[in-house]
């Protein structure tokens, strides 16, 4: 069960256990983060589960795909290099230790 | 202290319970949900889910922790009985509970056909998990489906069952697919979909009875005589919403709990969200969505109501649908088109449908184009899509491209 720690755009950090082959946006959800809406439930419908990931880390991603990346481009708050959907992250081994950063806004 | 009692568990009674968390409600929360099961999603019991192995608990909304951790008090399998408004109880079978504040969060029920033979085995609903745990057991055994209504919920599970290989007939008392729902070009474009996978559909066919020998579903009688057999059959033939008991209380119900533009009832502590819930919309008519998305924002709403923090203004209305293989967003009011315009080209298999009155954009639909649906959505909260008369000239190279060309059209004007 890999950690991965949220932080949210006011600075407070929260650290969870992820299950491998789970998604971060559903880990998310599950364990109750705050700022991951989700609302269309991974279907990369709705871009409500926007983090920045950290750099060391983004080798570690699958390509975004065309619908992903639809969605970051609209994004409520800015997209930026190292923008992905949370629910495009399938969680692996690899992520041990993931830190993502959460948007100020998700809508 | 007695604080925020919230009655149903669905996606919007749970998204209004962290909702006021979030806000920093530091009040009691109580959940109350006559189901068993711990809260759940629902958009995936009719899709990957059911052709899956996964258990319940894959769909949970939250975790078991998270209730705990965010101090929600949620009690599964109570079913409340009665509420006394003057001393402020909800009576339920696990004992009284004191609210400041209550919110109705009842959901919807499908609509029971009424006719002979809806009894027996193998007719299904797909609404609850309940529901949807005992359809995936009957699904592997069952050798012919059918699908009484062509709308989400039919079609969903008809694309499901055909990609298991079963043949699917689909019966819908309108001419098209999702007549209420969609444009007929969707309408048209989807259905050729559908009969791709193998499915097929039976339009203007009004079932008027289903036989079966020893208690199980053969085939589903037509009106025009034909027949259709099944050994499985599933009904989606629309929702109608929960909560018509509230009259009992002194509030009021017509096709569903009658709010004000805040979601709240006669009563001033009591709020109704979600489908359970006619509010009174943008233009002031009382209105019904069925919709997460609506449930989300009746929720973030009422929520900040009750935290007394600031309320946004109301989302615009969307939905999204996957079916044959194809992702299908809607955002605005379809109820208000009078006039369609096709942005870019059926042909391409991505494209989207805009619906206009009176020259404005109401409404929009759009086919493997989510970046459509996103600037779609955005027009519509802005109020700053073109008008019907600009973008038809232009409407064929595709809507995001159109809407950009006339923008810099009206740029280039201005610099002239």
């Amino acid at each position: 069960m890999p950690n991965v720690t949220f932080i949210d755009a006011a600075g407070k950090s929260k650290v969870i256990d992820c299950a491998v082959g789970t998604s971060l946006m559903r880990s998310a959800q599950l364990n109750g983060v705050t700022g991951i809406y989700a609302e269309c439930s991974g279907q990369k419908m709705c871009a409500t589960c926007h983090v920045y990931v950290a750099e060391e880390f983004l080798h570690t991603l699958p390509a975004i795909s065309e619908d992903e990346n639809d969605m970051l481009d609209s994004t409520a708050s800015d997209r930026q290099h190292n923008s992905r959907l949370s629910c495009a992250i399938i969680i692996q081994p690899e992520h041990e230790n993931l830190v993502v950063q959460l948007p100020e806004f998700q809508r | 202290m007695s604080g925020v009692i919230i009655v149903g568990g669905g996606h919007g009674g749970v998204d209004l319970a962290f909702g006021l968390r979030e806000r920093s409600y530091q009040g009691p929360i109580t959940v109350l949900d006559k189901s068993d099961f711990a809260p759940y999603e629902r958009p995936p019991m009719s899709k990957s889910w059911i052709n899956g192995d996964a258990g319940p608990q894959e769909l949970s909304l939250r975790g078991p922790d998270a209730f705990m951790a965010a101090n929600i008090d949620l009690q599964l399998g109570c079913e409340v009985l009665g509420i006394d408004r003057d001393e402020k109880i909800v009576e339920t079978r696990q004992g009284r509970f004191a609210y400041s504040t209550l919110v109705l969060a009842l959901g919807s029920s499908p609509r029971q056909l009424r006719i002979s033979g809806a009894g027996l085995a193998g007719m299904h609903h797909l609404h609850t998990l309940e529901q949807a745990v005992a359809l995936r057991g009957e699904l592997a055994s069952a050798t012919r489906v059918g699908v009484i209504g062509a709308g989400f919920i039919g079609l969903e599970f008809a694309s499901s069952a055909a990609k298991r290989g079963l043949p699917v007939t689909v019966m819908e008392t309108a001419a098209r697919a999702m007549p209420r729902t969609a444009s007929e070009f969707t309408s048209a474009y989807m259905r050729a979909r559908h009969e791709e996978a193998g499915t097929e559909f039976r339009f203007n066919a009004t079932v008027q009875e289903v036989v079966g020998a020893s208690g199980r579903v053969q085939q589903i009688q037509l009106s025009d005589g034909s027949c259709v057999a099944a050994d499985l059959v599933v009904q989606g033939v629309g929702a109608i919403a929960n909560g018509a008991w509230v009259t009992d209380i002194g509030l009021d119900f017509d096709n569903g709990i009658v709010v004000d533009k805040h979601l709240r009832t006669r009563d001033a502590d009591i709020f109704a969200i979600g489908d359970c819930a006619r509010f009174q919309d943008d233009e002031g008519t009382g209105t019904r969505l069925e919709s997460i998305g609506n449930a989300a924002d009746h929720a973030r709403r009422v929520a900040a109501t009750i935290a007394g923090t600031p309320v946004s203004k109301p989302d615009v209305p969307w939905f999204w649908t996957q079916q044959a293989g194809v992702r299908l967003q809607m955002a605005g009011r379809i109820d208000r088109v009078e006039e369609w315009l096709l942005t870019g080209s059926i042909a391409s298999n991505a494209f989207s449908v805009l619906g206009w009155r009176q020259g404005q954009l109401v409404y929009g639909e759009s086919i493997n184009s989510a970046g459509d649906h996103v600037a779609i959505r955005k027009l519509l909260a802005d109020h700053s899509a073109p008008t019907l008369s600009q973008l038809r000239p232009v409407a064929e190279t595709g809507l995001k491209a159109a809407v950009k060309s006339l923008a810099q059209g009206l740029v280039a004007e201005q610099l002239a």
